[in-house]
């Protein structure tokens, strides 16, 4: 076996010793004149803890402490090359999943002569739940169901769309922040259909289009491990161009607003002036036509864009000088109607400057050493689920499963979910929670959480090598003292019992999800290459699973990648609600701390404070301070925000310096129905979403609704760390961050 | 062994605000759920928070972020003031909170400029179910007891302890004996160690920016409360590269 016994396996198997009392040495001398000795837990070290990997559900490799059976602290692996030892606040709070007091710890079912949603269940067994399902579907027919899920790592996906193929392949992936039209725009550049790596870590220039890293569907850990070691000496510079000041907008060396969804016409606009200038000579840059791009000169593009026309000239002036630039773009230059053509042309800046597969630039990841498991993704299918909610108003589906996907709370209220659930005949769940859509269901299939699962993932960001990581329990099931006919499970073992009960066969039919990941392990045992090679098989397992994955520094994609972009991508004109007057606003929604609001039911991370507000537990409205001066808006005041439908939700105002007059921003995660930590906080901006379709491939544009806002004259005091401390006292040579410039003339601005 | 003394380096120009290092202490350390009601009554516990500063106004604007521990200070203002000497400095450089002595006077508080001690005003709950995932080696502290980040103690303790038993050399930067801030920070900004050992990277990094041209600073350093927390100074090139 060659399993190199690195840092990360020394904390595995560090802390086998048996319990020894430790006997306060270091404690000083003067300490015994005391009456009371220090004699606290921290001192006393009693207990033996081990440490075990696993996989978090945003994918980052993690290593949990665990003693007496019970799940104490999360950190990241360091071996794992997704997020090499950091982990995000997301991968913590898995903790609190595990021992949530609102889990579901049985099978549910609604209770006879009551209503749906009325929230009163009763426990049965695993075989009774099946039964009543299967007996449902022999009446109702399975050529009627549907079935859709969040995005589903590793073999685990695999399982679920096995199981909806045989049912008439009625999958629909849902994800409120949908990363298809990157990955379309991707595979058109790059010629792969795997997420590439982007390799900000040895980038000297980085220009970002409205990506926000340290809020995203992918490792957050990865990103931040990416931009500390930008950060390094040859310190690299970034420029980010986005309408709103995210987390990433506000790490960047500078943030250049534009007007939403405007970043396709300036990186157009860009390509414009390096190819004008003769600033780059690529292939590509020889193949344009400058006629084509000639519409996006920086004279055509200023107004409608936002930004000043040197503005453009200098960014191109700055990639045209750097050794190793980067373009990278995405989530709100993603998600306007014209998403897709807006990251063709971000992506395309790439080509023109020749940095695919290269040092610091596009890095494409090779194919899964496994052929019919690639990467995970966050592609979810909006214009499906779209067409499934009339399918159901319409009666051509009767019967839904879905998989912990809250849709009721994600979908507009516009689209009057809640109804078409109504109309189904059979809605089961498959949750660890009851959320505002499995509150409605007849019968609820408990779920194991992350920590208590089996699962393997490629990941959806893979570091330019092979990596398939595994997912093992760090902990017994919670209710496994209720028996085998009652407790949480895997989600791939229940879908394959119940796949048997309903009589749909197919290859993964009869097995537990731990002997297909065996299979899975075989496959890559007897490549025989890779970060772990064995003799036997037991070995590599054993291998695989506290190491918590395979890989294979060697397998990079070496060949000249060729693009499949000849022309450069036309940018669509961008299509809004009809919402004018001086009280109308764009609105961008975004992700906070508890992601796209499947983690606002951890205590921890509602309490976390936003790092640009510092508000905690509450949805609050950001507005440009001077304006919001002019509007008589003061913070705490409640506003209401309307859509051109008139519907509308209330949040606080919080008026900010960063913000733009033209925008309104609201994050994401409030107003959800149902949970200990989650009813009564906020209100929910998916709710006034436009459904507006991006033109090219139908994800949502969730950044292109317009909406109003008023003043309702009440004022609530918003629960915020700002404020919490009393502002120390400003001395003029001892601010409190001090700002220094690359060649050290200091200049501090606090 | 020669006796260690442990400090930490918080690089500015990396943090990036994530705040990855505040869940990470409250996971390890039992810091009481931060409840509404507890923004309400401004009685908000985190070791380390992670403060915000705005810096211009639209278009030309951004926040800064710096995270802000106990400095674990040399000449720690809040330890003569306490009555009951909870409040001490060990022998390895740490200012240390002993909790069964602590009467509640809030003394220390009140003298401490970083303002990071905090009172448990009320007895911290968890549902039970919560209560699995808390860190037997840390004491839960009870109503009327001050508390404060403490660099991780109980993990510097089973380390040593670890290391005399199984008869090993703690390395440095060993991921065991990191304040769980450090081994969970996405950018790498923050860096542990024993400043007593001059081969540590800490050691080096001081070495280096604590030269006139160097980035380092202490925090309030003019209080002269000589803290064993060293910032690095963030880089911001913007000012003088471009003007628009
Ligand atoms: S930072 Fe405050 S609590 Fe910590 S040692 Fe200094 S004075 Fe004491
Ligand atoms: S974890 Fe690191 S990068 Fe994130 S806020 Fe804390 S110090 Fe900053």
């Amino acid at each position: 076996m060659n399993i190199t016994r690195r840092e990360f396996l020394k904390l595995i198997g560090g802390g086998g010793a048996g319990a020894v009392i430790f006997s306060a040495c270091g404690v000083p001398e003067e300490e015994l004149y005391f009456q009371s000795p220090n004699k606290l837990p921290e001192d006393q070290v009693t207990g033996i803890d081990n440490w075990y990997a696993t996989l978090g559900s945003n994918g980052e490799g993690l290593a949990i402490r665990i003693m007496e059976g019970r799940a104490k602290k999360v950190e990241g692996n360091t071996d794992y090359p997704v997020n090499t030892g950091s982990h995000s606040i997301s991968s913590e709070a898995e903790l609190q999943m595990l021992y949530h007091p609102d889990r579901i710890q049985a099978p549910l079912v609604r209770k006879e002569g009551t209503n749906r949603g009325a929230e009163k269940w009763e426990e049965i067994s695993w075989t009774d739940a099946y039964k009543r399902i299967a007996s449902q579907l022999d009446r109702l027919g399975n050529s009627k169901a549907s079935i859709v899920s969040k995005p589903l790592r590793g073999r685990t996906g695999s399982v679920l769309s096995a199981f909806a193929s045989e049912m008439g392949n009625k999958e629909i992936i849902f994800t409120a922040f949908d990363d298809s039209n990157v990955l379309s725009a991707l595979q058109k550049i790059t010629g792969s259909s795997n997420m590439p790596k982007f390799d900000i870590a040895h980038s000297d220039l980085l220009l970002n289009f409205g990506m926000d890293m340290f809020n995203s569907n992918h490792s957050e850990a990865m990103f931040g491990r990416l931009y500390g070691q930008f950060r390094d000496a040859p310190r690299g510079t970034m420029y980010q161009i986005e309408s709103r000041l995210s987390l990433t907008a506000t790490n960047a060396d500078e943030w250049i607003y534009c007007k939403p969804g405007s970043q396709g016409l300036i990186a157009s606009s860009i390509a414009y002036v390096l190819i004008s200038k003769n600033m780059i000579k690529t292939d590509f840059a020889k193949k344009l036509n400058i006629q084509d791009l000639k519409q996006y000169s920086p004279k055509n593009v200023s107004t409608i864009t936002g930004m000043s026309e040197e503005k453009i000239e200098y960014l191109a002036q700055k990639l045209s000088e750097a050794k190793h630039p980067l373009i990278i773009g995405g989530d709100e230059a993603s998600a306007n109607s014209n998403g897709t053509s807006s990251v063709e042309a971000i992506y395309a800046l790439n080509v023109l400057m020749g940095n695919i597969n290269k040092e610091g630039g596009i890095i494409i990841n090779p194919d899964s050493p496994l052929d019919d498991l690639r990467g995970s993704r966050f592609e979810g299918n909006y214009k499906k689920t779209l067409d499934l909610v009339s399918n159901i108003k319409s009666g051509s589906v009767n019967s839904l499963f879905i998989n912990d996907i809250d849709l009721n709370y994600y979908l507009p209220t516009s689209l009057d979910f809640k109804s078409a659930l109504s109309k189904l005949e059979l809605i089961v769940s498959f949750n660890s929670f009851v959320d505002d859509t499995s509150k409605y269901a007849d019968i609820i299939l408990p779920l194991n959480t992350q920590f208590e699962s089996w699962g393997n993932d490629v990941p959806s960001i893979g570091p330019g090598y092979q990596v398939v990581g595994f997912q093992q329990p760090v902990v017994k099931s919670q209710f496994s003292h209720k028996g085998k006919y009652s407790g949480t499970k895997d989600l791939s073992d229940i879908i394959i019992e119940l796949s048997d009960e309903i009589g749909v066969k197919n290859k993964y039919s009869g097995k537990k999800i731990k002997d297909i990941l065996m299979e899975d392990a075989q496959v890559l045992w007897k490549l025989n290459r890779g970060s772990i090679t064995a003799a036997d098989f037991k070995s590599f397992w054993n291998g695989v699973l506290s190491r918590g994955g395979w890989w294979d520094i060697n397998s990079k994609v070496n060949n000249n990648v060729q693009s499949n972009i000849t022309n450069w991508p036309k940018v669509q004109t961008l299509k809004f609600s009809n919402v004018s007057g001086k009280d109308s606003f764009h609105l961008v929604p975004f992700r906070t701390k508890v992601g796209d609001g499947s983690f606002a039911k951890s205590p921890w991370l509602q309490g976390l404070t936003d790092p640009l507000t510092t508000i905690a537990w509450e949805t609050w409205v950001e507005i440009n301070y001077d304006l919001a001066k002019k509007m008589k808006i003061k913070e705490g005041d409640i506003i209401e925000i309307s859509n051109s439908n008139n519907e509308s939700i209330k949040a606080a105002a919080y008026p900010n310096p960063s913000v733009s007059p033209e925008v309104v921003t609201v994050p994401v995660g409030g107003g959800q129905e149902s949970g200990s930590y989650t009813k009564n906080v906020g209100s929910n901006v998916y709710s006034i979403l436009d459904v507006q379709l991006d033109d090219n491939i139908g994800t949502h544009a969730w950044a292109a609704t317009k909406v109003k806002i008023r003043n309702t004259g009440n004022n609530i005091a918003i629960p915020k760390f700002e404020g919490r401390f009393e502002e120390l006292k400003r001395d003029p040579h001892n601010h409190v961050i001090k700002i220094t410039t690359s060649d050290s003339d200091d200049s501090d601005h606090h | 062994m020669k006796q260690s003394k442990w400090g930490m380096v918080v690089d500015l120009d990396k943090c990036n605000g994530c705040q990855a290092c505040v869940v990470a202490c409250q996971s390890e350390n039992n810091i009481p759920l931060q409840k509404k009601s507890d923004y309400d009554e401004n009685r908000v516990i985190q070791w380390i928070r992670v403060e915000r500063y705005w810096e211009g106004s639209f278009p030309d604007v951004k926040a800064k972020f710096i995270p802000i521990m106990c400095q674990h200070c040399d000449e720690a203002p809040c330890e003569p003031v306490c009555p009951v000497y909870a409040s001490y400095h060990n022998n390895e450089g740490l200012n240390v909170q002993v909790y069964n002595r602590c009467i509640g006077t809030r003394f220390c508080a009140n003298n401490c400029p970083y303002q990071v001690r905090f009172f448990n005003f009320w007895e911290a709950e968890w549902p039970d179910s919560l209560k699995n995932q808390l860190n037997p080696d840390v004491t839960v502290r009870s109503r009327g007891i001050m508390e404060k980040c403490t660099f991780c103690v109980q993990k510097i303790r089973r380390t040593k302890r670890d290391a005399k038993v199984n008869g090993f050399e703690i390395e440095d930067g060993a991921r065991e004996i990191n304040p769980a801030c450090v081994n969970s920070c996405n950018t790498e900004a923050l860096i542990f160690g024993d400043m007593n050992n001059p081969e540590s990277k800490i050691s080096r990094i001081k070495a280096k920016e604590e030269k006139k041209d160097g980035r380092g600073y202490h925090l309030m350093e003019h209080y002269g409360t000589s803290p064993n927390v060293l910032y690095l100074k963030k880089v911001d090139n913007s000012k003088k590269s471009h003007s628009h």
